[in-house]
């Protein structure tokens, strides 16, 4: 059977975000891929050498729209390290709050995109609908549902209240019943375990000469996990397991998502069982003295790093981002190869990829030299990049 | 900091002419420095015989007279930073995809964002660039501004 070569992506390859998977195909089994990402690169670490710390939280916080807490927090931490800045620990219990509801909503975010995937929309529309209420929490405490803006160098901008706290608490019993019945349908629903067993194969020593992160490496029976090995803020006195799975395929992850769900609710009930009392905020001098702290935080999908190099300005001399999806798509084509093209959407979501995070942040062309393109132009365009990369379409 | 310190020791006796200025800055984060012709063995070492097995990415820095390239290396909690200097006039390394098959975009963004040269990396896309980007850009050299390819952005970029 001779080979052919399918593009997939740029345009929404699975999800609505930009990257080229080239598929090498027999049949219908997928020989091999290769990847072609940065489509939402935007520039962001040159960017933030030209503005000020506190400006750049505001940036990195734009780095993501899921895990936005992930990045400021990182970021944060980092800066405060270089300038020897204590946080007060009510400020840190805040930050581990807002972090473990973020991590229940792009959990539940995630579980929805996976249902789309695999073709099971009813469950897609019960977890967004369970989302919203861990958004609404977000919404109380922060005021966003998104882009929370809650960090700051020094700690965080704003208290709760125990009204707020007591309507986290509801909230999260009615998580915690919807999550058991997500556990109960990712692992014993027929229709799951079909298009989840076996698919997307990543043994424990391939996922760990990747580098592979978070739930992605989780799955394949690997412990790593920031929380765990390197704590910070106030992880080390907060009781919780990190949850692995053996079976190194997609249904290990769908599974070690959904428990997840339930041990950052357990968090969430510490947290708000034991907030200490006093300050929220230290105050932050403007100008950063000369260091270099690099900072690691266990966002919703793995290790998110943080560099940041300051020269005793008020802006930093280099700041560097490494979001968790860019370590795992060096996992990808691995996962992909030898599997179905049917599953290819599956796999690659089941890494909870976001590329935004991944191509970070350059520039817009603003001289007005604004073209547009009909739809023949578009589709010779179109033709004309892939025949530059071998691939031709001329034939079919 | 039993780890770090133990790690410390270990560094300075097996590398005492070829690795400078190990430092620990708090538990779990060390430091330290070492010139690009030998940092391969280093980090082989590291890999191989102290568990670091995971590398959290590569950051390039542009410090003048030479780019310092950090290899983030972790053993668990345990995070090493391995300050590589490369002379920014050549700036050429080897590659580590050997030790970690993880590490290919990591130097692909070196090699589009510093111009840097890696050798030993296997043919593949670029990363994070555009195909159409012009030659000799590269953006995260200190000495390139956005208005050296969009003139007309210039005073815009400013606030």
């Amino acid at each position: 059977m001779p080979k052919i070569t399918i593009p997939l992506g740029p345009q929404h390859p699975a999800l609505k975000e930009p990257g080229n998977f080239l598929l090498c195909l027999e049949g219908e089994e997928v020989q091999s891929a290769t990847l072609r990402l940065g489509y939402n690169h935007r520039g962001v670490e040159k960017a933030m050498e030209d503005r000020t710390f506190i400006q750049d939280l505001y940036l990195v916080e734009r780095v993501c729209g899921i895990c936005s807490h992930a990045h400021t927090t990182c970021f944060s931490m980092a800066v405060e390290e270089i300038g020897g800045i204590e946080v007060p620990r009510r400020g840190q219990a805040i930050r581990v709050l807002v972090g473990e509801i973020e991590r229940i909503h792009s959990h539940l975010l995630w579980l929805g995109v996976a249902g789309h995937e695999i073709g099971f929309d009813t469950l897609f529309m019960y977890s967004w609908r369970d989302r919203e209420l861990s958004l609404d929490c977000l919404e109380n405490i922060t005021g966003n549902r998104v882009h929370y803006g809650i960090n700051t160098i020094g700690g965080v901008r704003r208290d709760i209240t125990a009204e707020q706290a007591q309507n986290v608490l509801k909230q999260m019993d009615v998580i915690e019943e919807r999550t058991k019945y997500y556990i109960k349908l990712a692992t014993e629903e027929p229709t799951v375990l079909a298009r989840t067993k076996g698919v997307g194969m990543l043994p424990k020593e391939v996922a760990l000469s990747r580098c592979a992160v978070g739930p992605l490496a989780r799955a394949s029976g690997i412990q790593k996990d920031v929380r765990k090995d390197d704590p910070y803020l106030l992880y080390s006195e907060l009781d919780f397991k990190v949850i692995t799975h053996d079976s190194c395929d997609v249904f290990g992850r769908l599974v070690v998502r959904v428990f997840e769900l339930l041990e950052s609710i357990k968090l969430v009930r510490q947290i708000i069982k034991s907030l200490p009392e006093g300050p929220v905020l230290a105050k932050a001098p403007r100008k950063i003295p000369a260091g270099e702290a690099v900072c690691r935080y266990e966002a919703p999908r793995g290790e998110d790093m943080h560099y940041v190099k300051a020269n005793g300005t008020e802006k930093p001399e280099r700041a560097k981002v490494r979001a968790p999806t860019m370590a795992n798509f060096a996992s990808v084509p691995y996962m992909l190869q030898g599997g179905w093209l049917a599953d290819v959407p599956i796999v690659i979501a089941a890494i909870d990829p976001c590329f935004s995070c991944t191509d970070r942040a350059t520039l817009a062309r603003r001289d007005g030299s604004a073209q547009t393109l009909d739809w023949p132009a578009l589709r010779s365009k179109g033709i004309e990049f892939y025949k530059a990369r071998g691939v031709d379409f001329r034939k079919l | 900091m039993e780890k770090e310190n133990a790690l410390k020791t270990a560094l300075e006796t097996n590398f005492a002419s070829l690795v400078s200025d190990v430092k620990i800055a708090r538990p779990r984060r060390l430091w330290a420095t070492t010139s690009v012709a030998n940092f391969k063995e280093v980090i082989n070492w590291l890999n191989k015989e102290q568990g670091f097995t995971h590398l959290s990415t590569i950051t390039g820095v542009d410090s003048g007279a030479n780019f310092e390239f950090l290899y983030h290396i972790a053993n668990g909690g345990l995070m090493l930073t391995l300050k590589v200097l490369v002379p920014s006039a050549n700036p050429t390394a080897a590659t580590v995809t050997d030790i970690f098959p993880g590490a290919e975009d990591y130097e692909r963004e070196l090699v589009d964002m510093f111009g840097a040269t890696i050798t030993g990396l296997p043919p593949g896309n670029r990363y994070p660039l555009p195909d159409g980007w012009p030659e000799g850009q590269y953006p995260l050299r200190k000495s390139w501004k956005p208005a050296d390819l969009y003139p007309q952005e210039e005073n815009k970029c400013q606030k």
